[in-house]
């Protein structure tokens, strides 16, 4: 009788796992970064995105960032995310950086492999998502200053130059 | 027999304390940090709000609502990210930050206030709902767009108008000298070859 129960307690156990996990997920993402640099200490990078499964449901979602911490996705709504992190005007890169997203079996995964201080690459992520970075403005490459100091000394010197070989 | 209920009575309350003490030690403990990280505060230009939130504790902290007010919506506009979001679970003594980005309509000096954090103690399914504030920026000027950028922009449009303007008073004489320059040339030329 105690067997029979454990067994159908199991198979339950298993059943919901089955109908909760979310399969093919269809991932749209958006990005945002901030570009001034000249006001901002830090680039800001935030990347919203939403999940649309086949069938199941998602359990939480953590997120794997390109410095290697992993951190819990926020819920900002239903089946829709956000990942966000800052780095140093000085430091951040631009281009496109790849974050790696885990559900729960995948987190604890994770947590495993760093336990045992193994690299988090051999652990497979749920998907994939990119926030892209086209780089920041850090003030003007050439201060106007300068050039209209350039020029000014450009129409000076050909005027002296000129007036030179007249009077001589 | 009242002895006894007495002695029953300390040991439960011995017994609840211990459970109180316990509980605070183990418990989740969020502290969360609310910081600008901007060198200018500029009208129609990004306000970067990063929120930093800590576990301390020895549980994990459930069912977490952060949920910021203080960006009113008339004043501001939010280009990225939340003010109010949730996280499922937020694992013992681990740490991230929440990034939002504003953008304010107007000029003027601005409160930075305390965002709320709602979130339960334990996994345990009648674990207390804890209530916490961030910390406070502060109040912040926020300088109007035109002021800004009289004081940092390129000024390229500037020095172009002062180039423009200049032009008449180098081009004219240069004309000049040219036209009589090249007349004289043309008057020499000929009497040379010959």
């Amino acid at each position: 009788m105690a067997d029979h129960f454990l067994f159908s307690v199991l198979l339950l156990v298993v059943f919901v796992g089955l109908i909760s996990a979310c399969t093919n997920p269809q991932v749209t993402s958006k990005s945002f970064t901030t570009q001034d640099a000249t006001i901002v200490t830090h680039i800001g990078f935030i990347s919203e995105f939403e999940v649309k499964c086949s069938s199941g449901d998602i359990s939480s979602l953590y997120a794997e960032l390109p410095d290697g911490s992993i951190i819990p996705a926020a819920v900002v709504g239903t089946n829709k995310y956000q990942v966000s992190w800052t780095e140093d005007t000085k430091t951040a890169a631009k281009g496109t950086h790849k974050i790696r997203i885990f559900e729960e079996d995948g987190y604890a995964a994770l947590r495993k492999v760093l336990r045992g201080n193994e690299a988090t690459s051999s652990v497979s992520e749920f998907f994939n998502i990119s926030v892209v970075h086209p780089g920041a403005y850090s003030g003007p490459w050439l201060r106007s200053e300068f050039i209209a100091v350039i020029a000014s000394l450009f129409v000076s010197y050909f005027a002296v130059t000129k007036k030179g070989k007249i009077v001589a | 027999m009242l002895q006894k209920l007495a002695i029953l009575f300390a040991a439960f309350t011995v017994a609840i304390c211990v459970e109180e003490k316990t509980g605070e030690i183990q418990g989740a403990r969020l502290l969360i940090s609310k910081q600008i990280l901007n060198r200018y505060l500029v009208e129609g230009k990004d306000i970067e709000v990063r929120y930093s939130l800590h576990n301390i504790g020895k549980s994990p902290a459930v069912q977490v609502e952060l949920k910021d007010n203080g960006f009113n919506s008339d004043a501001f506009e939010v280009v990225g990210g939340h003010l109010s979001t949730k996280f499922a679970r937020i694992p013992p003594e681990s740490n991230f930050t929440h990034v939002v980005v504003v953008r304010p309509n107007k000029y003027g000096y601005f409160n930075f206030s305390s965002a709320e954090v709602s979130y339960k103690v334990s996994d345990a399914p009648d674990a207390q709902t804890q209530v916490s504030y961030s910390s406070e920026p502060g109040e912040g000027g926020i300088v109007a767009f035109r002021d800004y950028d009289k004081k940092f922009s390129s000024h390229y449009w500037d020095w172009l108008a002062f180039a423009l303007m200049t032009c008449p008073s180098l081009v004219i004489p240069l004309v000049l000298w040219y036209n009589s320059k090249s007349s004289y040339e043309k008057v020499s030329k000929p009497s040379k070859k010959n």
